[in-house]
């Protein structure tokens, strides 16, 4: 007995120590509560340091309500939060599953303080639940990755024409965005062969599929799309272990950089896009602030320039969708380290 | 009512009924007598609805049916009690009897419950409890009670009872005894499955006896005799029941003295010697198992010495108490006795893998000559040790279960209730084993509430009456009578 | 003392393991599969295949052996396993890049003996291996979290890259452990002292204790060699990928108990060996590969495997009731 309660007691304590870390910066303009899923995961992680920052900046102070990848929390916490009855500056969504949340987001949305959508493209009719999409663009992601593996396959000189997608877990509603972007940036130029879902979005799930898919289609598979590069320099490992040279003979795009850089910058991967957490979380209390200041919402979407010194005015009002940017970035050390976006080093944006 | 007649079933390669007629009138209570394996459970299953026989007929009520399901067999006013009581212990006295009773409707107050149930627990003399109770804060002799009401609360016509006073101790025998007598005077057939001869004799008028997969006419009970009875079951003679007793007096190996422990209500002081055998008996609750328990490290000492080969001990834990090899076989033999999912071979080297492994490593040549060893002194089949103990016959597995203290070479083997649930043929050979093993030097401890069983078995007598020893003396100063009388009305004793 | 004569002691050496049946189902299953799924898929039925699958199965299989341990010895599943393995990959990937490798090595199985008999005692004491494994699996996936703050830690080094990615006589190492540590699992439930107490306190928790058997250490023994395989687990796939994170193995759980399943080794415990959580993982593995090749989709893939530990599940139950 006395062990659970020791263990109980810890947790506790974590928990706390959490809880008063994330208040540190209350300031006088109010609270911006943030719901999100766990930051055991590291993009989310970098996503709270992002929001955390910006808060700070413009004086908010911002509380981050994590749910362990469910909904159903997620929508319970919203619950709470309401029945608190806490004044709150404004709403940031982050919803683990998009169309389970949207009860949630419409109760956000009735107690009439601004909600700002992030990293789930809210669903089609929908647009009076929350005030602002801001976030990252999964479909532009899979664009780029597109558009990148088109220009090595230009400057190829052996074939590059069919070759396989392995996507995010089913369910994931930034895996199909991704996987769509990348179809309409490739059609009618490249074949795709099969479109399989790992069980996870790390180096091991990536691995477990491409060392079964790439000795199975080893004769036709001439590139390898993976929505991010954990997987991809996974998939760059399996290629190898079955006799192909990665950016000879099978060219391998994660379009997302993700963890280890290594991959890119040895040319195993034709390169990569900076896709930065800390600045989704940056952007979407940017907007909410923007929003909170002006009252207004211009109306359609902006994607945002990918400066790599300046990041975006805090002035004017916010657009119904704001788009993060996905710099490309070459795959040699020394386009890995020059690349920067809004003033940050990729090294630092990449390392979640 | 009943009428089962060339019953025959088969399971692959044995064949479990070969020919079984039964027949029970209304009203009439007949006893199902045979050994474990005979067949009668495979009938009792078949009645059930449980399993189908292979050939033969069953009439219901002049009718022939087939009784597919127990669902069925429960619409024709079939009913089987089996050991395990389906008792539920969360519902109230009240819920268990009118239990699956749906002519009730949706108005099911508690109240009204333990008023529709007061009837059928008066009529099996349960009359003074509180139906509003959940079951589970009754006895075990209370909550069979409360199965009986339950079969006349279904209008049972068929009820099938398994050794329901298998665990029972004698006085809450005579309850069920009467309450098996009520469910008859209802115009019930009673099923009676038994291993204690001595009921057979008060409640059933007739006796249908199984011997592999055979059944015999039916006899009445006024015409025969309990050794008849045993013959039939076993198909030979029956000499002796108990061996013969050799003295049993060596040198005083365990001194008990003015000890006291949960369970007595005064001390105790006894001395056992080498390849002595003293049997305590008592009710159940009366404290004859206490000081078993309490030398197995299972209950604290709360007073008193002992001395072990005449030095001080304590059995502070079971592991202190194998240690000093003392061995301990609870009445709780599926529970701690046997590990029934596991083979012979390590079954009865449980208590000593240590002593057949090297470094670590079972060394399979010495677990198979020891196993192969202890086989041989508790005839057990040597050929059946790849068998899972669950497979075997209750006597069979008493063996496993007594059989493997043999392996740590104990001192003292200490029993509770030697032959439960063992069949009669088997009880002799269970009762041969532990003479032989006090014979051989060891010292055995054992309690029981068969009074029959400690008097024809030990060497000396204890008897119990609520947590006190009233007498200790040689068996051959007793009686079985005087033995009964100590431990049901120790005042009136001589 | 008795001298057993040859037909008598061969037939009890062969009679004393027909408890094994449900492995020999199991291998059939694997070995129907093969065949059936070789006649209807190019490239499957070729000894570079199998190797893909015994490899794509070994890390789920190197766990699910050690989990096997827990289920044997009556105590259902450890439900902390894939959070522990994130726990010690961020420890591994700690150590390492400060103090080198072998200091990584040392530094997991210590912590992983540590992280076993503290959730042993757990165990012990709360006599639900469930709950306490649940509340113990939240508390490694947050030390992770603290630990790594929630970033990338990376790992440098042959060694620890051959270790990850090397090929002895062109098997994965991965594959190696697996094969090595199942054959290590198997000889240690079947043949040792220790593995006697582990399957005869799963028979009769009961029965073990009464006959001297000291089955709280055993709890504990099985909670340290699930956590040494996790271990094993843990430093394979950070030396395969150079780096650690805290949300490795995230919902792998179901995994490690699906192949336990599969295997038909009794959730009652006391029957069955490693050996079946083995095949199970490699069952498991068989059939979605298969489903990989042919192009099923994801959601077509999560039902089959699940209506397979369903139908695996309940299949072994209604055969181990006609058994006894």
């Amino acid at each position: 007995m006395r062990h659970g309660l020791l263990v109980v007691a810890g947790i506790a304590a974590i928990a706390a120590f959490h809880w008063t870390d994330s208040r540190a910066f209350a300031e006088d303009k109010g609270e911006i509560v943030y719901f999100l899923p766990s930051s055991t995961n590291p993009y989310i992680g970098q996503m709270e340091r992002g929001a955390k920052a910006k808060a700070a900046e413009s004086g908010y102070a911002v509380k981050f309500l994590e749910n362990n990848f469910n909904q159903a929390e997620q929508n319970a916490q919203v619950q709470q939060q309401l029945a608190s009855g806490e004044k709150v500056a404004g709403y940031v969504w982050y919803p683990f599953d998009n169309a389970a949340g949207v009860g949630a987001m419409r109760a956000l949305s009735r107690t009439g303080v601004p909600v700002v959508v992030t990293n789930q493209l809210p669903l089609k009719g929908t647009e009076k639940f929350f005030t602002a999409y801001a976030g990252a663009s999964d479909d532009l992601s899979g664009k780029t990755a597109g558009e990148m593996l088109l220009a090595a396959c230009a400057h190829s000189a052996t074939k590059c024409d069919a070759g396989a997608i392995i996507r995010f877990p089913a369910g994931v509603s930034a895996g199909d965005d991704r996987v769509t972007g990348f179809e309409n940036a490739i059609k009618g130029k490249l074949t795709v062969i099969s479109v399989t879902p790992a069980d996870g979005f790390l180096e091991d799930s990536g691995y477990k599929v491409a060392s079964q898919i790439i000795p199975a289609e080893k004769s036709k598979i001439t590139w390898v799309y993976t929505e991010n590069d954990s997987m991809a320099g996974a998939t760059a490992q399996a290629a190898r272990e079955n006799g192909l040279i990665p950016g000879k003979n099978i060219f391998i795009i994660g379009g997302t950089c993700h963890g280890d850089s290594s991959h890119v910058v040895n040319g195993d991967l034709i390169g990569t896009a900076i896709q930065s957490g800390y600045f989704e979380g940056w952007l979407a209390v940017q907007t909410l602030v923007k929003y909170i200041k002006t009252d207004v919402v211009l109306p359609g979407s902006v994607s945002l320039p990918a400066d790599p010194n300046t990041p975006p005015s805090d002035s004017g009002s916010p657009h119904k969708y704001n788009f993060l940017p996905n710099p490309p970035v070459g795959n040699s050390q020394a386009a890995y380290d020059q690349a920067k976006l809004w003033g940050r080093p990729a090294k630092e944006l990449c390392n979640f | 009512m009943l009428r089962m007649q060339n019953i025959a079933k088969r399971y692959g390669a044995t064949l479990a009924l070969e020919h079984v007629d039964l027949e029970v009138a209304a009203g009439e209570v007949m006893a199902l007598l045979g050994e474990n394996g005979a067949g009668k459970s495979t009938l009792v299953k078949i009645l059930s609805g449980l399993e189908h026989p292979d050939a033969g007929s069953i009439e219901v009520n002049g009718a022939v049916r087939a009784i597919a399901s127990p669902g069925q067999a429960k619409a024709m006013g079939i009913s089987y009690v089996a050991q395990e009581l389906s008792v539920i212990g969360c519902l109230s006295v009240a819920e268990n009897v009118l239990l699956g009773d749906t002519t009730i409707g949706v108005f099911r107050s508690q109240s009204r419950l333990a008023r529709l149930a007061r009837p059928y627990l008066e009529r099996v003399g349960l009359g003074y409890i509180d139906a509003l109770r959940p079951a589970e804060s009754f006895s075990v002799a209370e909550r069979q009670l409360i199965e009986i009401a339950r079969l006349l609360s279904r209008k049972t016509r068929i009820a099938i009872l398994d050794e329901p006073t298998a665990t029972l101790s004698e006085t809450e025998i005579d309850r069920v005894k009467a309450a098996v007598r009520a469910l008859a005077a209802e115009g019930c057939a009673v099923v009676y499955v038994t291993h204690r001869l001595g009921e057979v004799f008060e409640l059933a008028g007739r006796a249908t006896i199984i011997r592999n997969g055979r059944s015999f006419p039916a006899v009445a009970t006024s015409s025969v005799t309990v050794d008849q009875l045993i013959e039939m079951m076993l198909g030979r003679r029956l000499d002796q029941m108990f061996p013969e007793r050799r003295g049993g007096g060596g040198d005083e190996l365990l001194v008990i003295k003015d000890c006291l422990c949960p369970g007595l209500t005064a001390p105790i002081s006894l001395t056992l010697r080498k390849g002595e055998m003293i049997g305590f008996a008592g009710q159940i609750g009366s404290g004859a198992n206490a000081i078993l328990k309490m030398m197995a490290g299972l209950l604290p000492i709360q007073q008193g010495s002992i001395s072990l080969h005449g030095k001080p001990f304590t059995p502070s834990s079971a592991h202190a108490s194998i240690a000093a090899q003392i061995a301990f076989c609870s009445d709780d033999r599926k529970r701690d006795g046997i590990f029934a999912a596991r083979n012979l071979f390590e079954n009865l080297t449980a208590p000593t893998i240590d002593g057949i492994s090297r470094l670590g490593v079972i060394d399979r040549t010495r677990e198979a000559v020891r196993a192969r060893g202890i086989a041989q002194q508790f005839d057990i089949d040597v050929n059946k040790l790849g068998r899972l103990a669950g497979n075997l016959s209750g006597g069979n597995q008493q063996k496993v279960a007594l059989g493997k203290w043999i392996g740590l070479d104990p001192s003292i083997l200490m029993v509770e209730e030697p032959t439960r649930g063992v069949d009669v043929g088997a009880r002799a050979e269970i009762y041969r084993h532990l003479r032989r093993q006090t014979d051989a030097g060891l010292s055995v401890l054992f309690s029981s509430s068969d009074t029959h069983e400690v008097h024809g078995l030990a060497d000396r007598v204890g008897t119990f009456f609520r947590g006190r020893l009233i007498d200790l003396a040689p068996a051959s100063t007793m009686t079985v009578e005087s033995m009964t009388r100590a431990i049901t009305h120790p005042d009136l004793a001589a | 003392m008795i001298p057993p004569s040859l037909s008598v002691s061969l037939r009890q050496h062969l009679s004393r393991d027909a408890g094994q049946w449900p492995a020999f189902i199991v291998m059939i299953g694997v070995l129907a599969l093969f065949i059936i799924a070789g006649a209807a898929t190019p490239s499957f039925l070729t000894f570079g295949n199998a190797l893909v699958i015994v490899r794509a199965a070994s890390m789920t299989g190197i766990v699910a052996v050690g989990m096997s341990v827990i289920t044997l010895s009556g105590n259902l599943f450890a439900l902390s396993a894939a959070s522990l393995g994130a726990f010690l990959a961020v420890i591994f990937a700690i150590v390492t890049a400060s103090l080198g490798l072998a200091a990584g090595v040392v530094a997991v199985i210590v912590v992983a003996i540590a992280a076993g008999g503290l959730q042993g005692v757990a165990v012990v004491i709360t006599g639900n291996p469930i709950i306490a494994t649940l509340a113990f699996g939240a508390a490694f996936r947050g030390l992770a979290s603290i630990l790594s703050s929630n970033g990338v830690l990376r790992i440098n080094g042959a060694a620890a890259i051959w270790i990850g990615t090397g090929r002895p006589l062109g098997v994965p190492t991965q594959s190696w452990a697996f094969l090595i540590l199942t054959v290590f699992a198997w000889f240690l439930i079947r043949r040792t002292s220790l593995g006697r107490r582990v399957i005869l306190t799963g028979a009769s928790r009961d029965a073990a204790h009464a006959s001297g058997i000291g089955v709280d250490g055993v709890i504990c023994t099985a909670l340290v060699i699930m956590s040494l395989m996790v271990a094993v687990v843990a430093l394979f796939t950070v030396c395969q990928f150079s780096e650690a994170r805290a949300n490795l193995f995230s919902g792998y759980d179901f995994d490690y108990i699906a192949a336990v399943l599969v295997g038909g080794i009794a959730l009652r415990g006391g029957e069955g060996s490693p050996l079946q959580a083995a095949l199970g993982a490699i069952l498991i593995s068989l059939l979605e590969n298969l489903m990989l090749l042919n192009g099923f989709s994801a959601g077509l893939r999560i039902a089959i495997v699940g209506l397979v530990v369903v139908a695996a599940t309940g299949t072994f139950h209604v055969l181990g009731r006609k058994h006894r």
